[in-house]
């Protein structure tokens, strides 16, 4: 990631960049890292922006240009959870940390896949073509909100992320 | 399906069970049996058909070094319906020629048994899974080079006859025929078309159109990688593959950011029903030495099973078994665990 972030800085006149994570298992995000020297070493999303902010204090200014905006998300275990909304599956970052909390995560990876795609092991234009038609479909049914109501930490951080620049 | 082989003196496989599920990826140093796990399997299907004029091994080499007159085994369990069953192939160089061909092969035996240890009758399923075993290992030259047509069409071990089977396919599935053109579009789209020629009498070749244009590149003019995926394409989508495909390193010449396509195409063949194919599970064992290619296997850690060596023998172990690894994994990438060595399976140190 540092190598993408030099390049767009440095190459192209891209003006910000927008990752999302898959935790991968680790803590979700909590508003408490968001407050100043807040951040969390065991959150992926904290270490994701830690890695950033060094990246681009090291880089030179653009001519003409500010640093290139960012926005992070961390989807709580992968972006599978947030392609379930809306949907009749429970599937939200509450019920992931109330699941670890209790010792027993309320769904794997593996159940989100086969939710989302009908299997466990889609291929790469069946897992790009269901995303891009949910972002179409929550773009199209305005259903942001519910998203970041669902997703406050993961998704919510990155909403806020992009309506900060 | 076979659910582990046991293999005892076999070359550098002394004493030791490598576990199977429907798709594994071996992976390990050089060195540690990962191709003569694959071989053994060819092994096991020439001795069950018989085949001695096709087999491209010396049986007698195929013992370990300094084990004498010690008896040469493979035990294949079988899973599924058929779990507790297995088959045990053995060479008694006592009973045996020490040349290669029709009196070496009188060495080797093989039976079924049942779970209870009864032998059984008839070995025909076993003999009809162990037959229809192949191993491909491909070759950009040999997958380019023109095939003649033949009346029986296959995909040989190196890729050799590509050109054909496409044609037969074209032919006789069209709908295959363009999902593999559909899925070359997707994966290389700097091509739109595969088409055909007859540079002579009973010689097919093939070549690819630069998409959106007439311009014919020659599979001679193909890159290695191009070909390469292209054989593996057509083989996951074959109407009727053979149940057990060993792959020597799949990934060999094929871009990182394709190497995606290659687990594709390998889940194609081991879950089809996924894929809406209305057929039986290939099962799949494939080698590699590219952590690329591991770091896709990060949720399905039990497909990867590691060999390492103990002493003059070797282990096998699936990522999944390894103790503490969720702990031990944390987000690092799958591959790049492999690389360190933490999970075992890279060249040791003198």
């Amino acid at each position: 990631m540092p190598a993408v972030l030099r390049h767009l800085h440095y190459r192209t006149d891209a003006d910000a960049l927008v990752v999302s994570l898959d935790s991968d298992g680790s803590l979700s995000h909590q508003p408490a890292h968001d407050e100043p020297d807040g951040r969390a070493p065991k959150c992926r999303l904290c270490r994701f922006r830690e890695m950033i902010d060094e990246v681009q204090e090291s880089l030179r200014p653009r001519a003409g240009r500010g640093p290139i905006e960012t926005a992070i998300g961390l989807a709580v275990p992968a972006i599978e959870a947030w392609c379930l909304v809306p949907s009749e599956h429970r599937v939200s970052e509450n019920e992931w940390n109330l699941g670890l909390q209790g010792g027993k995560p309320p769904y794997t990876k593996e159940q989100l896949k086969i939710w989302t795609y009908g299997m466990s092991r889609p291929s790469l234009e069946e897992e790009t073509r269901r995303i891009v038609e949910w972002v179409r479909r929550i773009v199209d049914e305005g259903k942001q909100p519910q998203l970041e109501k669902l997703f406050p930490s993961g998704f919510g951080t990155l909403a806020r992320d992009v309506r900060a620049w | 399906m076979l659910e582990s082989i046991e293999f005892h003196n076999f070359r550098v496989l002394r004493d030791t069970t490598l576990p199977l599920g429907p798709c594994t990826i071996l992976v390990g140093a050089n060195g540690t049996g990962k191709s003569t796990v694959l071989q053994a399997l060819v092994v096991a299907r020439d001795i069950v058909k018989r085949n001695v004029a096709e087999a491209s091994h010396d049986f007698v080499s195929l013992a370990s070094r300094d084990q004498g007159n010690t008896i040469v085994g493979l035990t294949l369990h079988w899973g599924g319906n058929q779990h507790g069953d297995y088959t045990h192939l053995n060479w008694d160089p006592s009973r045996g020629h020490t040349e290669k061909g029709s009196k070496s092969l009188k060495a080797w035996h093989f039976k079924s048994f049942i779970s209870d240890g009864n032998e059984v009758r008839s070995q025909e399923d076993f003999s009809y899974t162990i037959g229809q075993i192949k191993l491909f290992s491909f070759s950009a030259p040999a997958i380019a080079t023109p095939s003649h047509v033949q009346e029986t069409v296959s995909l040989g071990p190196d890729g050799a006859g590509l050109a054909t089977v496409l044609d037969a396919l074209r032919d006789d599935s069209p709908d295959r025929f363009s999902a593999i053109e559909q899925k070359l579009q997707n994966w290389l789209p700097e091509f739109d078309r595969i088409l055909f020629d007859r540079p002579s009498q009973g010689v097919k070749s093939l070549s690819l159109q630069r998409a959106g244009t007439q311009q014919k590149v020659p599979a001679t003019g193909l890159s290695d990688g191009t070909l390469i995926v292209l054989a593996l394409l057509t083989l996951a989508y074959l109407p009727e593959p053979p149940s057990i495909v060993c792959l020597e390193e799949p990934d060999r010449g094929i871009h990182p950011r394709l190497l995606r396509c290659v687990q594709d195409a390998i889940y194609r063949l081991c879950y089809p029903k996924e894929c809406g194919e209305d057929r039986e599970p290939v099962q799949v064992i494939a080698t590699t030495h590219s952590p690329y290619f591991v770091d896709l296997f990060k949720d399905h850690p039990e497909e990867i099973v590691v060999a390492n060596r103990v002493g003059d023998n070797v282990e096998f172990k699936r990522v999944s078994e390894q103790p503490n690894i969720q702990e031990i994994l944390g987000d690092t990438p799958l591959g790049e665990a492999w690389f360190s060595g933490v999970l075992g399976g890279v060249p040791t140190e003198s």
